[in-house]
């Protein structure tokens, strides 16, 4: 193609728009701008006080729709497979039940009073009852179960359910694995409504470890139709599908990116919903989900951002709920390098973390002390035994008795953050001035989720921040993943043979009394070897509408959105 | 003959898309690999044994050399496969026909308002040499270039959704609405319209307003000034001064005979701008939680999702290379002096 001039007059008027725009004008409105929005600032900064403190909204939502603001979009709608995404999995819980589920108590741990869970009272959900003897449970199953596009469940179509977890190795494959249940002949239909699991030796994790939502089970008649000779249990179709589900809501849309919403299931055989809807909306900013609970556009929100928790507390038109829980914020030692493959070294570590500054600086109170391997509100957590109280002569002297005077010898430390998560980041700078102090020179590097859990998974980082919540509130399944030397979660590398045995003998004890005795002696060398520092355990928390009530709180963290309702 | 002229140009330059489009694919594909982090360790997790690891990785290409898994990735191209996602687990050519509405739709009303601004302003302010709008047009052009988007989304949020109240918050393309259609088009806009739900209507107009607004702000600043520019030059050309001089109506000059020659360049600026706006407003849809390429784009770059990345980089070049063959095509049409 051949221009003649317009070429030349493009550059032409190219040049005479950057003329256009000189310095002086550039300084003149850039000056200005940034004088007025700074007027604008003060002026809404003037207004907002009375602003946070009574949000004059009130809910904008339908009495009879629950809008939630939700941090992500679904990994899979596969109940097998779904790990990484809190959305994915509130989804599959709602729209599923399992064989059996805990049965609901009141309860106050660390002061907080609130309705949770019982995790050792288990009650039927598909299930009418259960029956336990030797090493054999059999669950017999209510009369007219059906899935909500009208197939009846049956025994042989739950065995098909678990034969398909164990074929395709989802998530569950290892928890039914864990509870010595190693392959699907183990699962087996008696009659149309009784299901037997075998155990190759009795133990307690089994019961506990079937309530989770990994272990719904699919309707075959579905798993077939989209099967292909590649994929025999269709895992492809059920990433992106979710199966006819029979829980109390069924999925009605799902927009990806944007948004989930359920409607209740009209058939379902237990109490029905008061809800018709829920609308589960992802908004992945958590300051903008604070602002959309504020403005009444949502009716509740997780995650909230922690600093702004008493503040949002003064808001007459909103709830703050806060469960303390087992959770362990770790600050991990790559046990293998050095200085860290020296216990005197980590404990010189434990021993210079601020922890009082954690707890009241980046989690504002809500968090509570942790001291062990095992956090305050599981079976068993006993923190007698630790000593590492803030001490930054104890600190210089253990890391002189590793051979690292003053940080002398030791190599450079790279402490790894989530890019995403800003109270990590806060506690790492607290934690290198302190470092900093007893010789260590700590450079904190923010990451990705994605390279951040690759190299962690790699046992590639040298310290990092990280936590771990047991969805399972039982210490032996929370120390199989988190101590034991060939747990693939072991991220620190940690290994003492004497912890290992203790795994080893109670993880499928039946012997309650020695579980928690022998979960006390592991927990005791755990806190002297100090494979990690346990700097805080964080609350969990919930921003609801005032209007909105019935939240329970399960160990999973899953809103249960059958108990909600608004007034 | 000259229809085949153009025919032919078209044809050629649909060729020139070809080379261009690898040199894009293969600088994506290289970067990221040299970025930390692959989407098989991530997805895969802790819990699967390392055959099944390894099994994954040599599905995925992974543990190949870069060249040969650049050339897999051709070949599947040419065979229409895109790879699939391991964020979202489906087909990245599934994934962007989802999401390709929602950007769409929000760049080319923030275009439609951007130039339906920049342009009637520019014309303003060249007439109006050093008045108070002349002013008023420097004003805008320096604060859309100067200001960060993400600022200005978040400051109008602030005031017209927190403070004012007057329009819906960052929930996606929605708003506050509750009762949701199956989607036609899959602009929104459009299907509410059709389906005659004026109730969703409202709500989707409210919530394009603010993402609209900001992305337009932007996009409106070289608009303005191009505009300026080129008609400053073009009035004070010979043959206005001529036209002027014959009486003719001073709307007829500026609007038919100097805003006419003053379009190439305008043109010009509006197809660079709508296809950066189209492969740039990443933040605005992070902002307004946005379900469409941006959002998409963005997430895949945080999970290391090769295929969805690759995938988003095709498609923008794509289209930006599309928007200016139309562009040169709007051109000739424009300017009879262009030839092919």
């Amino acid at each position: 193609m051949k221009r003649e001039r317009s070429r030349l007059e493009d550059l032409e008027a190219l040049e005479a728009f950057h003329a256009s725009v000189t310095r002086r004008d550039v300084l003149k409105y850039g000056v200005g701008a940034a004088l007025s929005l700074s007027m604008v600032d003060v002026l809404l900064a003037a207004c907002s006080p009375a602003h946070d403190n009574t949000t004059a909204s009130t809910s904008k939502t339908p009495t009879d729709t629950l809008v939630v603001a939700v941090e992500g979009d679904i990994d899979t709608f596969d109940p097998a497979f779904t790990v990484g995404s809190k959305p994915a999995q509130t989804t599959i819980q709602n729209t599923f039940d399992q064989l059996t589920q805990y049965k609901h108590a009141d309860k106050t741990v660390a002061g907080v009073s609130f309705t949770g869970v019982d995790t050792e009272s288990i009650e039927g959900m598909l299930a009418e009852g259960y029956s336990t003897s030797g090493n054999q449970v059999i669950f017999t199953l209510r009369q007219g179960l059906t899935y909500n596009d009208g197939t009846p469940i049956t025994a042989q179509i739950i065995e098909q359910g678990y034969r398909r977890i164990f074929e395709a190795q989802g998530i569950s494959y290892f928890l039914l694995q864990m509870a010595a249940v190693p392959d699907p002949s183990h699962i087996k239909a008696l009659d149309d409504r009784r299901v037997a699991i075998t155990m190759d030796a009795p133990n307690l994790l089994l019961m506990k470890n079937n309530t989770m939502h990994n272990t719904s089970a699919l309707d075959i008649k579905d798993v077939k139709a989209h099967a292909t000779s590649s994929d025999k249990w269709a895992t492809d179709y059920f990433k992106k599908n979710l199966a006819p589900g029979n829980g109390p809501f069924m999925l009605d849309e799902y927009v990806p990116g944007d948004r989930i919403v359920l409607k209740a299931n009209p058939n379902y055989y237990g109490t029905k919903p008061k809800l018709a809807k829920v609308i589960q909306k992802i908004v992945p900013d958590a300051a903008e989900r604070e602002l959309l609970i504020k403005r009444g556009e949502v009716d509740m929100i997780m995650v909230p951002p922690v600093q702004d928790l008493n503040t949002l507390k003064q808001d007459s038109g909103l709830q703050v709920l806060t469960f303390p829980n087992p959770r362990n914020l770790f600050l991990e030692m790559n046990n293998k390098m050095a200085p860290f493959d020296k216990k005197a070294a980590r404990q010189a570590v434990s021993y210079a973390v601020p922890y009082d500054s954690i707890l009241k600086d980046v989690f504002h109170g809500y968090a509570q002390v942790n001291r062990s391997i095992i956090g305050n509100g599981m079976p068993s957590s006993d923190f007698s035994t630790w000593n590492y109280n803030t001490d930054l002569k104890k600190a210089a002297d253990l890391l002189a008795s590793a051979g690292f005077a003053k940080g002398q010898g030791a190599p450079p430390i790279t402490l790894t953050v989530r890019a995403d998560w800003q109270e990590a980041e806060r506690a790492a700078v607290l934690i290198q001035a302190n470092l900093k102090q007893i010789g260590l020179n700590v450079s904190i590097q923010k990451v990705a989720f994605a390279p951040f859990n690759e190299q962690e998974q790699g046992r590639k980082l040298h310290m990092w921040i990280d936590e771990w919540l047991s969805w399972v509130n039982d210490p032996w399944y929370h120390m199989s993943w988190n101590v034991s030397s060939t747990s693939p979660t072991n991220y620190v590398s940690y290994s003492n043979p004497a912890v290992d045995a203790l795994v080893s003998k109670w993880t499928l004890s039946l012997d309650k009394e020695g579980r928690i005795q022998g979960s006390k002696d592991a927990q005791k060398l755990v806190i002297a070897d100090a494979p990690h520092a346990f700097l805080v355990g964080p609350n969990w928390n919930v921003v609801l509408r005032s209007n909105v009530k019935g939240y329970v709180y399960y160990n999973d963290e899953l809103n249960r959105y059958a108990y909600m309702y608004k007034a | 003959m000259g229809s085949t002229r153009l025919l032919l140009y078209a044809a050629r330059r649909l060729l020139f898309i070809v080379p261009v489009l690898l040199v894009a694919l293969f600088l994506v594909f290289a970067l990221t690999r040299i970025v930390p982090g692959n989407p098989v360790d991530r997805v895969a997790g802790p819990y699967i044994s390392n055959e099944r690891r390894a099994e994954l990785k040599h599905i995925a290409y992974l543990d190949r050399p870069f060249y040969e898994q650049f050339a897999l990735y051709l070949r599947d191209l040419s065979h229409g496969n895109m790879g699939t996602s391991y964020t979202t687990a489906q087909d990245v050519s599934k994934d962007l026909r989802q999401r390709f509405p929602a950007t769409f739709e929000l760049v080319t009303y923030a275009m439609l308002f951007a130039i339906a601004v920049a342009i009637p302003l520019g014309i303003a302010a060249a007439i109006k040499k050093d008045s108070w709008i002349d002013s008023v047009a420097r004003a805008v052009s320096v604060l859309g270039v100067s200001m960060p988007i993400f600022w200005l989304g978040l400051m109008l949020l602030y005031v017209f959704f927190y403070f004012l109240d007057w329009l819906p918050g960052p929930v996606g393309r929605t708003g506050s609405a509750t009762v949701f259609i199956k989607p036609i088009t899959g602009f929104l806009t459009v299907d509410s319209l059709i389906t005659g739900n004026l109730d969703l209507f409202g709500q989707v107009v409210k919530a394009l307003v603010l993402p609209c607004f900001t992305l337009g702000f932007v996009a409106m600043a070289p608009i303005a000034r191009m505009t300026r520019a080129v008609m400053v030059e073009v009035l004070q050309s010979d043959y206005i001064r001529t036209a002027r001089s014959l009486g003719l109506p001073f709307r007829v000059v500026v609007l038919r005979h100097a805003l006419k020659n003053a379009m190439i360049p305008i043109l010009t600026i509006i197809a660079a701008v709508y296809g950066y706006a189209l492969g740039g407003e990443v933040l605005v849809e992070i902002i307004f939680s946005w379900p469409g390429m941006g959002q998409y784009s963005y997430n895949a770059l945080l999970s290391s999702d090769f295929p969805a990345i690759q995938g988003f980089v095709l498609l923008v070049t794509l289209l930006y290379m599309v928007i200016y063959l139309f562009l040169d095509i709007a051109n000739a049409a424009l300017d009879p002096r262009v030839r092919y």
